[in-house]
């Protein structure tokens, strides 16, 4: 079968596409991996819980994928290379009443970590959200150790929207949860210059 | 037994709560939380939502209550709590219906589901989350001692506007410190 060269939502090196039972496998040895402890890998309440999965199974993420599929409110996509179809991470967007206010995340898994793929496709999943939602805010947050993700925020543009002291209790520690936001007007701002 | 203030007590919910809770979600003014509902509530919906509800053992994430008025038996307002992580976060709610705004009936029952949260629950912080044009909500929680730590800019559309969301936070110890009379014997994590 002649390999499809022609994605709808593509960057250079990068395809998205919707997750499929298929994908479970490499998502599940990268929600298990130490390098992805405490980096926000599903959905959870808006603010809400945190992220205290010790141990994924594959019914977790069988659920996971279907309950994605079935709410309207959650956009979820896995991340694959083009040169490999291989899944590589994935990225979704939420939000809960109102939807000028919206939340994204994506992760690379950490295997395909370091080679720029972040820096490739963070500006377009920016501009899908802004140009398919009514997204105002787009807001991404994250676990205090997560220093690189939050540098990486603040290049793209974001600014810090305050810092939950108490998100969660985990390893021993209280965790706290960092949040960056961007409107659309800044995003609109950095795409001139 | 309710728990029970000088002036008011808060109580489980009643089906015969239902024409009064509907008035309080079918009023922009009153609905008490950031967002817009449509106004279309009705005693159908709410009743099958009452009817729905299971044992509070069995969920355990949330408190449901009605305010009420100890010397009239007067449905003052709603009050509630939906826990984060358990028995670690929670975030509370509330809604008064408007004829009892500025009495100090939201603070006193505030005060009492805060003392319910960290002595019964022992949560370790009390999140309130509200937006940046809500000033009333705001002096409530910071009159118990909350302080803004979130602020996500134009992110809630209400009358016209964007407002910022705004997220409240009471720690444990900062709650023992301003009640002097409580003693807290949660050792810490």
């Amino acid at each position: 079968m002649e390999k499809i060269t022609n994605y709808l939502l593509q960057t250079q090196r990068i395809y998205f596409d919707r997750l499929t039972i298929e994908n479970i496998p490499i998502m599940l040895a990268a929600f298990n991996s130490p390098e992805l402890e405490n980096k926000v890998l599903t959905d959870s309440q808006i603010w809400g819980s945190f992220e205290n999965t010790l141990i994924y199974a594959k019914k977790d993420l069988e659920d996971l994928l279907e309950k994605w599929s079935k709410t309207s409110k959650i956009q979820a996509y896995g991340i694959f290379k083009k040169e490999s179809d291989e899944l590589i991470g994935h990225f979704f967007y939420d939000y809960d009443w109102d939807t000028h206010f919206v939340f994204v995340h994506f992760v690379i898994y950490p295997e395909h970590q370091k080679k720029g793929y972040g820096k490739e496709i963070a500006p377009f999943i920016l501009n899908l959200i802004f140009k398919n939602t009514v997204a105002n805010n787009i807001t991404i947050k994250f676990d205090e150790d997560n220093v690189i993700g939050m540098k990486f925020a603040e290049k793209l543009g974001f600014k810090s929207s305050g810092i939950l002291r108490r998100a969660g209790y985990k390893g021993g520690k209280i965790r706290s949860l960092h949040t960056y936001d961007i409107l659309r007007r800044e995003w609109r701002n950095e795409n001139a210059n | 037994m309710p728990i029970e203030g000088k002036r008011i007590i808060l109580r489980e919910r009643r089906k015969s709560d239902i024409p009064d809770r509907m008035k309080l979600k079918n009023n922009l003014e009153t609905q008490g939380i950031a967002q817009s509902l449509p106004l279309d509530y009705t005693t159908e919906m709410y009743e099958k939502a009452h009817d729905k509800r299971e044992l509070s053992t069995l969920t355990s994430s949330e408190g449901l209550f009605v305010i009420e008025e100890k010397e009239t038996k007067k449905f003052v307002g709603d009050i509630s709590y939906s826990e984060l992580n358990p028995r670690l976060s929670a975030v509370v709610g509330i809604g008064l219906l408007k004829e009892f705004w500025g009495k100090g009936y939201g603070y006193e029952a505030h005060e009492l589901l805060l003392e319910f949260l960290f002595q019964e629950v022992g949560l370790r912080v009390s999140y309130w989350w509200t937006w940046s044009q809500n000033i009333g909500s705001i002096k409530l929680a910071e009159k118990s001692g909350y302080s803004i730590v979130i602020r996500s800019r134009d992110a809630i559309f209400k009358g016209g506007k964007l407002y910022d969301f705004l997220i409240l936070e009471l720690p444990r110890e900062e709650y023992y410190e301003r009640h002097p009379e409580l003693v807290d014997e949660l050792p810490g994590l």
